[in-house]
């Protein structure tokens, strides 16, 4: 238990840490907020003046992030410059599409990758070696590749799935997020297969799944308890750390599927210096990668006794 | 091997001139802008629901006065309108207003018309366009529009029930022009003053009399204009229940999208989607009048600092070639830096005018010639900076630099992130250190006065390179105390044939107005309209 707070508490710090980094660089950047604003139109230095200090732009940098810093405590995110919105709200309608999308993916790679993964390692033969191009074929190819692909044979070919959007309702939305999901999930699928495979292959030929067998224990017995078990450690810490790089990778594919989601948001306030936006984009990144990394932790220790009887002394 | 390269070289060189010249098979590489389209063929009846695209991606506001580029204005148009309208042909018709009477060069005076309600059914009154052009004048509302010619005026009075003064500290005959886009836009009052903050965001929105009004906004994926039933103009109802505008950005997206009738069309399709959409059996690809311009804008350093470096440069550039190529056909050379037919008045005078400027035809010795006159050091090279997403910007410059090695000048493209391009257009601090950048610009409204203004006029809102000239000053002060049409046609002409001499940008071509709408729906104007002309509303269905 203390494990686990001592791990909340040191993400809080990651947390304060990154979204200072965060303010920093957007500050020192190029240019500045109200100039983008007006698209660079010629507009009234009166006016330009007013945009500065509806936004207290001309506080120095440390006053700045630290009303920033006291209004996030109070559950204040403050206005998006750019559209003059609630951060909060603005995020509350893109969020649900990025982690239904980051969801999706997470079920393909696990369910892909890790079954891709066993099979080429359990079996062998023909099936190893078409899993392993496929595996190579699918880490080679770029996730806005793999979108065009998708979209020209299943949306436009096949006409099976919708070009753009991201539907309403729980169905519609899987619909919508089908294709975009196999496209982030494409290169981490294949990264994962390759993990598993090679796992499992150490694992079957190790001295204990060897022992087990000449006890003669059944082959299937071996399998599971044995050889997919302790192969799971090297891969969940693979999972884990390729799920919490999809909401990063998320925007790419909902750039070119034209998704409502975090990741086209964040694309268009780092261009405008939408200070508030990108900060909170900024933290729910850094919380979901920490929080994602913590569950592998927990999954880890039970899987593997020695690495709870470590952290919980 | 070095045999097999030459082969494929070869090769790949007729497939090219294969291309070019199956493109372009008349004299004129480009497109002739004379043979441009106004409108295409009017609907023949109603739709319940039309889809379309917006490839500029979501606007940021749909406050009228936070609306100044594509995307706000094409979406603004249809919902929010002005005391003028300006017309598919390019002509200004009175809007809100029924009539302008003009005293004196100093004072317009708007008869406001009566019997408009806004979406709410809520009288549109005098006091409503006093508040909504006087928001222009507060700093405190953040107008985008304010300073330039919103500057030059001194009061906006209601001087009777229905009638609006508005008085000017020097003449502008170009002023009432800008009564089609936000400077003269109407919104009701007391929305205005309920929304504060979120006023024009999705939470808010806005309060106006067009034709449609605003439905669902749906962030980042789309928003639904819906029929306003109560539209004053009953000659000019709208033809769709609905129309949905998406947000989609990606070029390759984008001709999926229209291709497949997933989106039922788009203005300004991207110059990537062109080769697939031409070929589509979905719809078609329209060629429309436009009052846009892409130019190269000097800032004032290095060798791009010399006029005759920059004559020269035009003379050299294959402008028609960057026209069949780059824009595949759709645009044409520029002979001027005010687009081809962007006027609404003096249509002989500017004819003429035009014609006596160079003709765009390459001319590598003249160009040797004009360089003889430079003055800098010419084996500088010239950095011409271009947002690095934007590919054919590069193509573009490319063909500037193949003829500017013809005559020994050396030019060379620089991208940069398009966040960071934004900014050599609003703070002198980017420009510094670099010698040239490019430009999409476009007319704000079919006046070459206005626009030339902008870019050659001391302190112009466009003179980027600070360009100053007495003359063309005098000149432009005189053309904007003219009233008869004729006469300032033919000052703006002076002012035009000068600063073609000392081109302060070089304008490269004249790109045309991009309309793709599938077979099932027509209507929209094929025309530079839509940023300030309510195009969704002659969206309808076409009959097949």
């Amino acid at each position: 238990m203390t494990f686990i707070l001592r791990r909340l508490a040191a993400l809080v710090g990651v947390l304060i840490a990154s979204s200072f980094l965060v303010f920093a660089a957007m500050y020192a950047a190029p240019g500045s907020p109200e100039n983008f604003l007006v698209q660079g139109r010629t507009v009234s230095p009166e006016v330009l003046a007013a945009i500065r200090e509806q936004y207290s732009l001309d506080d120095p940098f440390l006053v700045r992030f630290w009303n920033w810093l006291t209004n996030v405590l109070h559950g204040d995110f403050g206005r998006s410059l750019a559209n003059q919105q609630d951060v909060g709200e603005l995020l509350a309608g893109r969020l649900p599409t990025t982690l239904m999308l980051v969801t999706l993916a997470a079920i393909i790679i696990i369910v892909l990758g890790i079954g891709m993964g066993i099979v080429a390692g359990t079996r062998g033969g023909v099936v190893d070696k078409i899993i392993l191009l496929g595996s190579n074929l699918g880490f080679a190819i770029p996730t806005f590749f793999a979108a065009l692909i998708l979209m020209s044979i299943f949306s436009v070919g096949l006409g099976w799935f919708p070009v753009f959007g991201s539907g309403e309702g729980f169905f519609d939305r899987v619909w919508h997020l089908t294709l975009p999901a196999f496209a982030l999930a494409l290169p981490s699928s294949a990264v994962v297969a390759r993990i598993t495979r090679t796992s499992i292959r150490e694992e079957r030929d190790s001295e204990h799944s060897v022992m087990a067998r000449a006890r003669g224990v059944a082959e299937s017995l071996v399998m599971r308890r044995h050889v997919i078990r302790n192969s799971m450690l090297p891969v969940s810490t693979i999972v884990g750390v390729h799920i919490a790089g999809l909401i990063a990778g998320s925007f790419v594919v909902e750039y070119a599927f034209t998704l409502d989601g975090i990741g086209t948001l964040l694309v268009h306030a780092v261009q405008r210096k939408d200070f508030a936006v990108v900060q909170a984009i900024a933290i729910v990144l850094v919380a979901a990668f920490g929080i994602i990394n913590l569950l592998v932790d927990l999954f880890y220790a039970s899987i593997d006794p020695r690495v709870k009887v470590e952290t919980t002394r | 091997m070095k045999k097999q390269a030459i082969a494929i070289a070869s090769i790949l060189a007729i497939a090219l001139t294969g291309c070019a010249s199956g493109a372009g098979n008349d004299t004129t590489a480009g497109v002739d802008t004379n043979d441009l389209l106004t409108l295409t063929p009017a609907a023949t009846g109603e739709l319940d629901l039309v889809t379309w695209n917006l490839p500029f991606g979501e606007p940021a506001s749909l406050d009228p006065i936070k609306s100044f580029n594509y995307a706000e204005n094409t979406v603004v148009a249809n919902l929010c309108e002005g005391l003028m309208q300006l017309q598919p042909d390019f002509t200004i018709e009175p809007g809100l207003a029924e009539k302008v009477d003009t005293p004196d060069n100093l004072t317009y005076i708007y008869t406001i018309r009566q019997g408009v309600e806004f979406w709410d059914g809520q009288e549109m009154t005098a006091d409503d366009v006093v508040y909504s052009l006087s928001r222009h004048q507060n700093a405190d509302e953040g107008s985008y529009w304010a300073g330039g010619l919103v500057g030059n005026i001194a009061s906006i009075e209601k001087t009777a029930d229905w009638e609006v003064t508005v008085t000017l500290t020097k003449p502008d005959a170009a002023f009432n022009s800008y009564m089609v886009t936000p400077v003269g836009t109407v919104i009701q009052q007391d929305f205005r003053e309920a929304a504060g903050e979120s006023f024009g965001n999705p939470t808010g929105k806005v309060m106006c009399t067009g034709p449609f009004s605003v439905g669902d906004w749906d962030q980042g994926q789309s928003i639904s204009l819906i029929k306003n039933d109560n539209y004053w103009n009953s000659d000019k109802q709208a033809q769709s229940a609905q129309v949905d505008i998406n947000f989609i950005v990606d070029a390759a997206a984008i001709a999926t999208a229209l291709d497949t009738g997933a989106i039922d069309g788009s203005y300004d399709v991207p110059l990537g989607a062109l080769k697939s959409l031409q070929s589509s059996t979905e719809g078609s690809l329209y060629l429309g009048n436009s009052l846009q311009l892409v130019a190269i804008i000097g800032i004032g350093n290095g060798v791009f600092a010399d006029p005759a470096v920059r004559q020269a440069l035009m003379m050299a550039t294959d402008r028609d070639a960057i026209a069949a190529t780059v824009f595949e056909g759709t645009a044409s050379a520029s002979r001027s830096l005010i687009p081809n037919n962007g006027w609404a008045y003096g249509d002989s005078e500017f004819t003429d005018g035009r014609e006596e400027l160079a003709p765009t035809t390459t001319d590598i010795e003249g160009a040797k010639e004009v360089l003889k006159d430079a003055t800098v050091d010419l084996t500088e090279p010239i950095k011409i900076v271009y947002p690095s997403e934007r590919t054919y910007y590069a193509d573009i410059i490319s063909e500037i630099s193949n003829g500017a090695r013809a005559i020994g000048l050396t030019v060379e493209p620089a991208g940069v992130p398009s966040a960071q391009f934004g900014a050599f257009f609003s703070d002198p601090a980017a420009r510094e250190g670099h010698d040239a950048f490019v430009t999409y610009n476009y007319m704000d409204v079919p006046d070459p006065l206005a626009f030339l203004r902008g870019i050659v006029g001391t302190g112009g809102s466009q003179n980027y390179n600070e360009y100053s000239n007495s003359t063309i000053d005098s000149v432009l002060d005189e053309a904007a105390a003219t009233e008869d049409d004729g006469e300032r046609a033919e000052l703006v002409n002076e002012a035009q044939a000068a600063a073609m001499e000392d081109l302060p940008w070089i304008p490269i071509v004249d790109p045309a107005v991009r309309l793709f709408m599938n077979d099932r729906v027509t209507g929209a104007p094929a025309s530079f309209v839509y940023l300030y002309y309510p195009w969704a509303a002659d969206l309808g269905a076409s009959g097949e």
